[in-house]
């Protein structure tokens, strides 16, 4: 991912984000993008618990 | 799956660590036990696991002094066994349906016992899964190996094995409500 990186792009990225399989830099850029975007705030939020499992 | 190392201390359910040693004592022998009655190695791991959570739920009424714990699991794996029997044939689809008393026992265990369901219960789930899912979940989480290295053993861009990862983890909530697990 880069500064191009698309919204369905960092949706995607949602699943390896919520595992911790993000390196530093995309983790950093997945978690502005979440707080701009209530769609994918939704879908943390359905993500976490099963992660977590 | 979270199992223990053997233990060369006798197994007792009345242990924070007791179902998992005796898992360790008495899983294998169990198991060959369900896969000759069942005929089918999906089906014996499913029986050893009722087995197991069984014993535990009705841990208080185990009595060394009258039984050995091998004896007592064997007497519960006899149960096991012909309950499936008969849940096979009076619902063939069932066959694979997680018993939801089992699932209700998770809000009252002991850490270990819940680390042990909590392994049965995402094991379960994973298999219910596509291949694909299931196959994405478990190399790079599970096995923790690094996407990229998983993506080329599977001959697919790293950035569709990062939608297969996101589209598996939504399976796996969808396939844990059904089985009834609450969060």
């Amino acid at each position: 991912m880069s500064e191009s990186s698309s919204r369905h792009e960092l949706r995607l990225a949602l699943g390896a984000y919520v595992l911790g399989q993000l390196d530093e830099v995309e983790a950093a850029e997945v978690s502005r993008h979440v707080e701009s975007c209530s769609q994918c705030r939704a879908e943390l939020a359905e993500l976490t618990p099963v992660a977590l499992l | 799956m979270v199992l223990g190392r053997r233990s060369t201390r006798t197994p007792s359910l009345s242990r924070e660590e007791g179902v998992r040693e005796a898992y360790a004592a008495h899983g294998a022998e169990l198991y060959r036990y369900t896969l000759r009655g069942l005929g089918d190695t999906g089906a014996a791991e499913d029986a050893v696991q009722e087995i197991f959570l069984r014993a535990w739920r009705a841990r208080e009424r185990y009595d060394s002094s009258t039984a050995s714990l091998r004896v007592w699991l064997f007497a519960i794996a006899r149960n096991v066994v012909s309950d499936q029997h008969r849940a096979r044939s009076a619902r063939p689809w069932a066959r694979n349906l997680v018993d939801t008393a089992t699932l209700e026992v998770l809000g009252e265990t002991s850490d270990s016992m819940d680390e042990l369901m909590r392994g049965w219960v995402v094991e379960e789930a994973l298999r219910r899964l596509g291949e694909e899912h299931r196959r994405a979940l478990v190399e790079t989480y599970l096995a923790d190996r690094p996407y990229a290295e998983v993506a080329e053993e599977l001959g697919i861009p790293v950035s569709t094995l990062r939608s297969r990862v996101f589209y598996g983890l939504k399976a796996l909530r969808v396939v844990l409500e059904e089985m009834e697990v609450t969060w």
